[in-house]
């Protein structure tokens, strides 16, 4: 546990004798360890969330990244956390990690439990999707240039290759048809680009009691490109809990698009729409390749990756076949 | 045999969920410990005919391929060297024979359908807790 480095940080930024108790791993978020924690000095009293990375990843991102995107979206009014510290070189957290301010009562959602936001699941939806696309209408400025990297349709893809190349433990023959296929057709971008959370699904924002939107979390795969990407992502069948026909287990897919639409001020692209399913579905395979060689190399022993190496990942392998003989019929 | 492998897969899930998870309650360690045997139930359920289903494809797959699995080598290596000579000829296909292609992909549509796993449902609510 990490509370005596937590009370030496906490300690330093308000200027005073902290107390830390409380602290409390989040199960899940294979991507990084995730404390909550209150910190307390004098009358003050604030729980927090620390995350930092473990000693195996389901990807490889950089907590600088993570940290501006947060603090990009917190400060344009998109529901999120509020940046507290950046630890970019691990000295303070033991690894590289930052801390942020807990949602109060929010709770995150299994993606694969059919029916998990209830009686308000289209009321959620829209909201989350004008979200995105409060985020797709944001400019990028000078910091985000400087901060978060510019990935196209093209760049995205190498980027996903060379992960699958680099973990691949046996022959992925759906996997590189699929390469091949996508690299035939790269699409024209779909508008100018945007800030893209790289990572947004059902799992990774909080909803309150009555599954209404908190916040919007897991920000470490931002970058600069095309929103397509997130819309692709997010409307993946995996995310669906299983509810075919409702896109992240909330509304229907034309629901979303046009409440993306309003929000954004872009069009969605349907020319592109086939290819980004299909980028989408090998994302999916590189992040589950990724998890399998960490656990068989015994990086970890963390379920969440062994179950990555395995429910997730041979969804998105029979979806890619299926996807393939689409595209190309 | 007492018990097939799936069986005692069930079974090991079926222990950690009664003699484990008490123990650990809702700690990141009795989460994880639920995780587990969700994954053993999920690797469990329909194995025995995914295995099934796994012979008869690789068979099929052997004479698409005109190749077979050699006989002193394991299952595992077999099939590896099996799809690595798949994803060669698909590759080859696409360009220069698209009714090969086509089979082949539908070969690889079953295939991975058949490796295709379900989660588990959760177990049904306790209706007597549900009514007090």
């Amino acid at each position: 546990m990490p509370e005596a480095r937590l009370t030496a940080l906490m300690s330093r930024l308000w200027g005073a004798d902290v107390a830390i108790d409380g602290i409390d791993r989040f199960h899940g978020g294979a991507a990084r360890e995730t404390y909550r924690f209150r910190a307390s000095a004098g009358g003050r009293s604030e729980w927090l969330v620390m995350r930092r990375d473990p000693s195996a990843s389901l990807i490889d991102t950089s907590r600088e990244v993570e940290f501006h995107a947060i603090g990009r979206a917190h400060a344009a009014g998109l529901p999120v956390p509020r940046p507290v510290h950046l630890d970019a070189s691990g000295v303070d957290l033991g690894s590289p990690g930052f801390v942020m301010t807990e949602i109060a009562g929010g709770r995150a959602c299994n993606p694969f439990e059919p029916g998990a936001y209830g009686a308000n699941a289209a009321i959620t939806g829209v909201a989350l999707f004008t979200a995105l696309g409060q985020l797709h209408a944001l400019e990028p400025d000078a910091a985000d240039r400087a901060t978060l990297p510019f990935m196209d349709a093209a760049g995205r893809l190498a980027h996903w290759k060379a992960e699958i190349d680099r973990h691949r433990l046996r022959p992925e023959p759906a996997a590189d048809a699929a390469w091949r296929w996508l690299v035939a057709n790269i699409p024209a971008p779909s508008g100018p680009p945007t800030l893209v959370h790289g990572d947004f699904r059902s799992g990774n924002f909080l909803v309150d009691a009555d599954n209404r939107l908190l916040a919007i979390l897991d920000w470490e795969m931002a970058h600069l490109g095309d929103p397509m990407e997130d819309l692709a992502w997010v409307t993946d069948p995996l995310w669906g809990h299983q509810m075919p026909g409702v896109v992240a287990g909330t509304c229907t897919r034309e629901a979303a698009i046009a409440a993306w639409e309003a929000a954004s001020g872009r069009q969605f692209d349907a020319r592109s729409r086939g290819w980004w399913q299909l980028f989408s579905t090998y994302q999916g395979l590189a992040i589950w390749i990724t998890s399998a060689f960490e656990v068989a190399m015994q990086k970890t022993a963390d379920p969440t990756m062994i179950f990555a190496s395995l429910y997730p990942y041979r969804a998105h392998n029979l979806q890619a076949v299926e996807l393939l003989k689409e595209l190309r019929a | 045999m007492s018990l097939s492998n799936s069986e005692a897969l069930g079974c090991f899930a079926m222990a950690q969920g009664v003699m484990v998870l008490p123990a650990l309650g809702d700690s990141y360690a009795g989460k994880s410990a639920a995780t587990l045997a969700g994954l053993m139930l999920m690797l469990a359920d329909g194995e025995d005919i995914r295995q099934t289903r796994r012979i008869a494809l690789r068979a099929e797959l052997e004479g698409l391929l005109g190749q077979t699995a050699a006989a002193d080598e394991g299952w595992q290596a077999g099939t590896d060297r099996l799809m690595a000579a798949l994803g060669a000829e698909l590759a080859r296909a696409e360009a220069a024979d698209p009714a090969c292609a086509a089979q082949l992909l539908d070969w690889l549509l079953r295939w991975t359908g058949n490796e295709r796993l379900t989660i588990p449902a959760p177990p049904p609510a306790d209706t007597d807790a549900a009514a007090a």
